[in-house]
C-alpha cells in the first residue's frame, strides 16, 4: 500500500475520506525516477465535482500518454479535511504519489467557472505557496491556469505565472518539451529555470504570462494602454486549438472514481463548437469553429470506453447535441450495438424538441417518462430575436405539443432575466408562455394527453454579460433591477399548474465583476479571500458581505465591472486576446441585436465572423 | 448458476465504503466479461450480493460475494481468471465455488465473524492492563445504546455475541455474532471496551487509534465452517 499524505487513522475521521487516496480503476501511478516533470492538475473543487469533468480527463490521458512526465490531480478538500491539514500541518497533496504540491514542476488550474477563483487561492495557500506570482519562491511549482474564464485572464493575472489560451491538446505538448529541454540543459542554473522558462514562452503562441505586461488606466478607472515590458512580448495573444478531432488523442482510459461523482458515466464528446451564434453566450464564441467527430472515430471511441470503464452508462456531450450531423446513425449504433450488446444504457443530452428527437427519446428511455427540458432563454419573440436565440414561439408551441402527445407531461423551461433591453413585457412574456405550454396540452383531446395533468418547471437565471460575446459591452442589470423583475414575474406566474424556481442575484452580480474585471479586481479576489471567502459557487458557503467589505477595502465599485456600459472606443482589458471571431463581428452583432435583427447560423450561411482563421472545421466543409 | 467468492479487501480499498464498493464490483463484472445475470424490468441491474457488509476502515481476508450467471454451466478456472483480471490492488480473489443447491444465501448464512482489532502504541500504553481487558469481554452482560433503525435508542446487551476471545499484545483476537438475528460491531465492542476503561476517546487522533480486520466468517461454529465449506448432504 502507498504512504499517504494523512495518515490512515486520520483519514478515517473525515467525511468520504476515499477523495483523497486516488488509486481508482485506470488512475494512472508511475514509479519515481521514470518520469522527470511533474504536474499537479488541479480543478479548484470538490473530488465528485471535479471527476465529472470531461476537459480533466483529457489533460490526465494527454499528458501521462508521455513518458517524460508524470501529471496527478488535486482538488478542494473538504472543510473537515482542511481543518484536519491545518491542525496537523501537513500541506496539501496529490491524490496519486500523495506528494505535497509545492514540490511539483507545475501547478496547473482547470478554471470552469469565475466563483472557483477563492478556491484556487485556497489550493495555493493549502499547498503552502504564497497567492502571487511575485512573491512565491524560485523554486516554487510553474502556476499556470486554463479553460473558459481564462479567456480574461486579468482578475487572475497576479496569481498565475502564466496561462493557457485554447485547446490543450494543440500546444501544451510543445510546451512540455521545451520545459524537459530546459531543465535537462547544463547551462541553465535549475534555480533559474522557472524564470528561464517563463521568458522562452514568450515565443509559444497561445500563452499569456501577465508579468511581462503592464496596463496603464485613465483617471475614470478605464484602460489607457498596454504596455509590454519585454521585447519578445506579443501585443496579441492567440487562442491555439485542434482541427482535426479524428486524429487527436482522447481520454480513452478515464479514470473510474470509486466514490460516486455527480456524473458516474462515460461521456462521448462528439464536436467542439456551436453554429448557432446565440449572443449571450460565451462558449458558442470562444469555440469557433465547429470541428466534428467522424462517425467511424465516435463508434470506436464508444465501444472502447464501454470497455475500459465498465460504466453502465453513455451519454454525449457537446455544446449543441442536435446538431451534430451524424446524431441519427449514431444513436442507431450506440443503441444497438452498445446499449443493447453490452447493456449500457444511453442517456441523452437535452435535446431540440423535434419529431426526431422525441422518437429517439422514446426509444431509449423507460416507461417512466422523465421530464423534457427546452432553453426558450426568453420569454418574448422580441427578446428572443435581440440573443439570437433561433427559436420560434411556434418552435416551442408545437414541441410541447408532440412532447404531450408523445407521453411526457413534465416540462422543464429556463429563462433568463436581465437580458440586453429587456422591458417589463418582455418579463411579463415569461409567464405568458408558459401559460399558452399549459393551454396546449388542455387543447389536446383527453384521450390523447397524458393523464394526470400538466407540470411545468419554470426558472430563471440572472443574464451575465460576457467577454467574447456581443453582450461584452452591456451594463448588467443591477441587483435591485433583477430582484424587482423576479418578483413581477413570481407575481404574474400562474402557481396552479406552473412551478417558478427563482434565485438570490447576489451571486450573478458579482460572477458579473469577476467575468468582465481588469487586474485591480485580483485585489478584491485576494482580500475576500484573506477574509475568509472559498467555495463561492456552493450557496452554503456564500457570503456576500465579505465580499462587500473587501470592494470597499480595495476601493474598488462592483457597479463600474458590473453595471456600466462601455462603449466601443474602450479598451476592454480582454481585447489582447484573439479567439479567431473578430471584435469588429461582435460589434456588427451588438448593432444587429439592438435592431432585433438575428443572424444565421454557420450551417445556413457564413457571416465571416473570422473564424475561418483556423483553416478548418466547418468554415471549410462543403466549400470547396 | 450460482456462484460464491471469496475475497479479500486490503489496502487502499479500505476506504472504499459499501455502497462504492457494489457499485465498484459491478464494474470488475462487466470488465471480466463473465455473464453476469440481470434482472428483469426495465432497470435490469446485475444480480449478485455481498455477504456481510464491511465498514470503512476495515479490511478483511475472509468476504463473500454471491453472483448468478446467466448460464447453466461455466469453466471456473476461466471464471477464476477472468475475475482476477478485473480486481484492482485492494481486492484479490482467494476462491470461488459453484454454489450447492440447498445453500442459503450468503447473507442468510452468515452466523459469526473472527476479527484482529490492533491498538496502536499509545492507546496500548493507555489501557496496559490485559487483565483488565479479559474482565471487561467475561462478563455475562456488556449492555450499551444502540441505534434502531429507526433512530430510536435502545439498550444492546453484546455479550451473548461474544463467542471467544483472546487478549495478547497489542492485540484483541474475538470471534463475534454476525448475521441477521445478531450482528456485533467490533466498534461497538471497542466503544463499550472504552468506557469501561473509563477512556474518552471520542475520535482517533494520530497516535490513538486501532485498527479492525475480519479473518473470516461462519456459517457454524461447531464444527467451524466457513461461507465456502459444506457439509457432505449439502452438496
Amino acid at each position: 500500500m502507498k504512504k499517504l499524505s494523512v495518515p490512515s487513522q486520520l483519514l478515517l475521521t473525515v467525511e468520504k475520506p476515499a477523495q483523497y487516496i486516488g488509486n481508482e480503476i485506470n488512475a494512472v501511478m508511475k514509479a519515481e525516477g521514470t518520469f522527470s516533470t511533474r504536474f499537479a492538475l488541479c480543478f479548484p473543487d470538490l473530488y465528485e465535482i471535479g471527476m465529472s469533468h470531461l476537459g480533466l480527463s483529457i489533460l490526465y490521458n494527454l499528458m501521462n500518454a508521455r513518458k517524460d512526465v508524470f501529471c496527478e490531480r488535486v482538488f478542494s478538500p473538504m472543510q473537515d479535511m482542511e481543518s484536519l491539514l491545518d491542525e496537523y500541518d501537513i500541506p496539501l497533496f496529490s491524490l496519486e504519489s500523495q506528494t505535497p504540491v509545492d514540490q511539483f514542476d507545475f501547478l496547473g488550474f482547470t478554471l470552469q467557472y469565475e466563483m472557483s477563483y477563492t478556491n484556487m487561492l485556497n489550493i495555493l495557500k493549502l499547498s503552502h505557496l504564497e497567492l502571487r506570482s511575485q512573491h512565491r519562491k524560485k523554486t516554487d511549482p510553474i502556476v499556470c491556469a486554463g479553460g473558459p474564464c481564462v479567456y480574461n485572464p486579468e482578475p487572475i493575472a497576479p496569481f498565475v505565472d502564466f496561462f493557457y489560451l485554447g485547446e490543450a491538446e494543440a500546444a501544451l505538448p510543445q510546451i512540455l518539451d521545451m520545459y524537459e529541454e530546459m531543465k535537462e540543459d547544463a547551462s541553465i542554473d535549475q534555480q533559474d529555470l522557472k524564470e528561464r522558462f517563463l521568458e522562452r514562452l514568450l515565443d509559444i503562441d497561445g500563452v499569456y504570462v501577465p508579468k511581462f505586461y503592464d496596463v496603464i488606466y485613465h483617471e475614470d478607472g478605464t484602460i489607457k494602454e498596454r504596455v509590454l515590458l519585454d521585447e519578445k512580448a506579443k501585443p496579441i495573444i492567440k487562442k491555439q486549438l485542434v482541427v482535426d478531432l479524428n486524429t487527436m488523442p482522447y481520454a480513452s482510459k478515464p479514470i473510474v472514481p470509486y466514490l460516486q461523482p455527480v456524473h458516474d458515466r462515460i461521456v462521448l464528446e462528439l464536436f467542439r463548437g456551436c453554429s448557432r451564434g446565440c449572443r449571450f453566450c460565451q462558449a458558442g464564441f470562444v469555440y469557433r469553429p465547429v470541428r466534428e467527430k467522424s462517425l467511424d472515430t465516435l463508434k470506436e471511441q464508444a465501444t472502447e470506453l464501454s470497455t475500459q470503464t465498465g460504466h453502465d452508462e453513455i451519454s454525449l456531450i457537446s455544446l449543441s447535441t442536435s446538431d451534430y450531423s451524424k446524431l441519427s446513425p449514431l444513436c442507431d449504433f450506440l443503441i444497438d450495438d452498445i446499449s443493447q450488446e453490452k447493456k449500457v444504457n444511453l442517456s441523452l443530452p437535452s435535446l431540440r424538441i423535434d419529431s426526431f428527437s422525441l422518437e429517439l427519446m422514446n426509444k431509449v428511455q423507460d416507461v417512466r417518462k422523465s421530464s423534457l427540458t427546452f432553453a426558450p432563454e426568453a420569454g418574448s419573440q422580441r427578446m428572443r430575436d435581440v440573443i439570437n436565440k433561433g427559436i420560434s414561439e411556434e418552435n416551442i408551441l408545437h414541441g410541447s405539443k408532440e412532447a404531450f402527445l408523445g407521453g411526457w407531461n413534465r416540462v422543464k423551461l429556463y429563462f433568463m432575466l436581465g437580458l440586453p433591453s429587456e422591458t417589463e413585457e418582455d418579463v411579463l412574456a415569461i409567464s405568458k408562455l408558459a401559460d399558452d405550454i399549459v393551454g396546449t396540452y388542455y387543447s389536446l383531446p383527453k384521450d390523447q394527453r397524458p393523464k394526470g395533468g400538466v407540470q411545468l418547471i419554470v426558472s430563471t437565471s440572472f443574464f451575465i454579460p460576457k467577454p467574447f460575446t456581443p453582450f461584452q459591452w452591456v451594463g448588467q442589470d443591477t441587483y435591485e433591477t433583477f430582484m424587482e423583475k423576479q418578483k413581477m414575474l413570481n407575481k404574474t406566474i400562474n402557481k396552479k399548474r406552473i412551478k417558478y424556481n427563482s434565485h438570490d442575484a447576489k451571486l450573478s452580480m458579482l460572477e458579473g465583476v469577476m467575468a468582465r474585471g481588469d487586474r485591480k479586481v485580483a485585489d478584491v479576489i485576494e482580500a475576500a479571500f484573506l477574509s475568509g471567502a472559498s467555495f463561492d459557487a456552493w450557496s452554503e458557503h456564500f457570503d456576500f458581505e465579505r465580499w462587500q467589505k473587501a470592494f470597499e477595502a480595495c476601493d474598488i465599485d462592483p457597479a463600474f465591472y458590473a453595471n456600466r456600459h462601455r462603449t466601443f472606443d474602450e479598451i476592454l482589458p480582454w481585447d489582447f486576446i484573439d479567439i479567431g471571431v473578430t471584435r469588429q463581428f461582435l460589434e456588427e452583432e451588438y448593432l444587429r441585436s439592438m435592431e432585433e435583427v438575428v443572424t444565421p447560423n454557420c450551417m445556413d450561411k457564413c457571416m465571416a465572423c473570422g473564424a475561418t482563421c483556423f483553416k478548418g472545421g466547418i468554415c471549410y466543409e462543403d466549400k470547396n | 448458476m450460482k456462484i460464491r467468492i471469496k475475497f479479500k479487501k486490503y489496502g487502499l480499498m479500505k476506504f472504499i465504503g459499501h455502497l462504492d464498493f457494489m457499485r465498484a464490483w459491478q464494474k470488475f463484472f462487466r470488465q471480466s466479461g463473465i455473464p453476469i445475470a440481470y434482472s428483469e424490468g426495465f432497470n435490469p441491474h446485475q444480480v449478485f450480493s455481498i455477504a456481510a457488509p464491511l465498514a470503512v476502515g476495515t479490511t478483511g481476508d475472509g468476504e463473500y460475494l454471491d453472483l448468478k450467471l446467466s448460464v447453466e454451466s461455466y469453466d471456473m478456472d476461466q471464471f477464476k481468471k477472468q475475475i482476477s483480471a478485473a480486481l484492482p490492488e485492494g481486492v484479490e480473489l482467494v476462491d470461488a465455488i459453484i454454489l450447492p443447491e440447498k445453500a442459503k444465501a450468503g447473507m442468510a448464512a452468515c452466523y459469526a465473524a473472527d476479527y484482529v482489532l490492533s491498538l496502536s502504541d499509545a492507546l496500548k500504553a493507555k489501557i496496559n492492563d490485559d487483565e483488565k481487558i479479559e474482565a471487561f469481554l467475561s462478563q455475562s452482560s456488556i449492555v450499551v445504546k444502540k441505534k434502531n433503525k429507526k433512530g430510536k435508542i435502545n439498550d444492546f446487551d453484546l455479550a451473548p455475541g461474544i463467542f471467544a476471545y483472546e487478549v495478547s499484545g497489542k492485540s484483541i483476537r474475538c470471534r463475534l455474532a454476525t448475521g441477521s438475528s445478531l450482528n456485533i460491531k467490533p466498534e461497538l465492542l471497542m466503544d463499550a471496551l472504552f468506557d469501561y476503561m473509563d477512556l474518552r476517546l471520542e475520535q482517533f487522533t494520530d497516535t490513538l487509534f486501532y485498527s479492525i480486520h475480519r479473518i473470516d466468517i461462519y456459517q457454524s461454529t461447531e464444527p467451524l465452517r466457513t461461507l465456502i465449506e459444506f457439509e457432505q448432504n449439502e452438496e
